[in-house]
């Protein structure tokens, strides 16, 4: 089940990226859809949190679970900061930017999690 | 002194990705030194210095008015890259093991390299415009 959730996570930042780098490049500030696809990236990276720990016995038996959980909560806690830093400048496309690299910086997390998770060494 | 608001503008941008990249190095390196612990070879050790003064780089650019603390922090950042990048190539035995400078940041997408030749652009765009709305007096 974590996979697949992994998975989502990654679409979800994906469009998150993709959406905040058309806006940025448009030079439009936050808006709406921007602030909703950033909450729903927030709570399926809790759900991700909460699963990985509880699964994490299902992963690759060579998963160094410590790391695997510094990723997990790391995300969880990055995201608000990467928010209340973009949220400061809601006038400017600099805030949307800010999520951006946030989102950027979460996928490649998210993909270092999936290799994790299958037993490459981290 | 007239703050001179590095944290505005793109510098919100930069902020955040040294943020990311503040995140990425610290984490990396604990690991590292951790795993390694009584022992850690130099290219951790260095990794691990590296993330400190990418750490006080971000603080000192998100504060938006700690003008010399970001010079100088990306400056060293500036430094650490060209000379560890210069020596991992003439030294390739101890450099084994990879640092955040090693082939002046190539592990890490040459990010280490670019990103203080940004930060020093930045900071001197930022000093200018604030030395122009303080009417001359400098504050570097």
């Amino acid at each position: 089940m974590f996979l697949p959730l992994s998975y989502l996570l990654g679409a979800a930042l994906l469009a998150l990226a993709g959406y905040g780098a058309f806006l940025t490049a448009r030079g439009r500030a936050i808006d709406n859809a921007l602030f909703y696809l950033l909450c729903a990236v927030e709570v399926l990276m809790i759900l991700a949190l909460v699963l990985g720990l509880v699964t994490w016995n299902e992963a690759d038996a060579q998963m160094n679970k410590g790391v695997f959980a510094a990723y997990l909560i790391g995300m969880v806690i990055a995201t608000p900061i990467a928010g209340f830093w973009a949220f400061a400048d809601r006038e400017t496309r600099w805030g949307t930017g800010v999520l951006v690299v946030a989102a950027t910086g979460l996928l490649v997390m998210t993909v270092r999690l999936v290799q994790l998770w299958g037993g490459y060494a981290g | 002194m007239p703050g001179s608001r590095t944290n505005a503008g793109p510098g919100r941008i930069l902020v955040a990705v040294y943020g990311v990249f503040a995140l990425a190095a610290t984490g990396r390196s604990i690991m590292q030194v951790a795993q390694s612990w009584p022992d850690p070879p130099l290219p951790y050790l260095l990794s691990a210095l590296a993330a400190v003064v990418y750490v006080i780089a971000t603080v000192a650019l998100a504060m938006g008015d700690r003008l010399r603390v970001a010079l100088a922090t990306i400056g060293f950042e500036l430094l650490g890259v060209l000379a560890v990048g210069t020596w991992s190539y003439l030294d390739a035995d101890r450099f084994h093991d990879k640092t955040v400078w090693s082939h002046f940041g190539q592990g890490y997408g040459y990010v280490p390299l670019i990103l203080p030749i940004l930060g020093l652009l930045w900071l001197r765009s930022s000093a200018r415009s604030s030395t122009r709305s303080a009417g001359g007096s400098r504050s570097v």
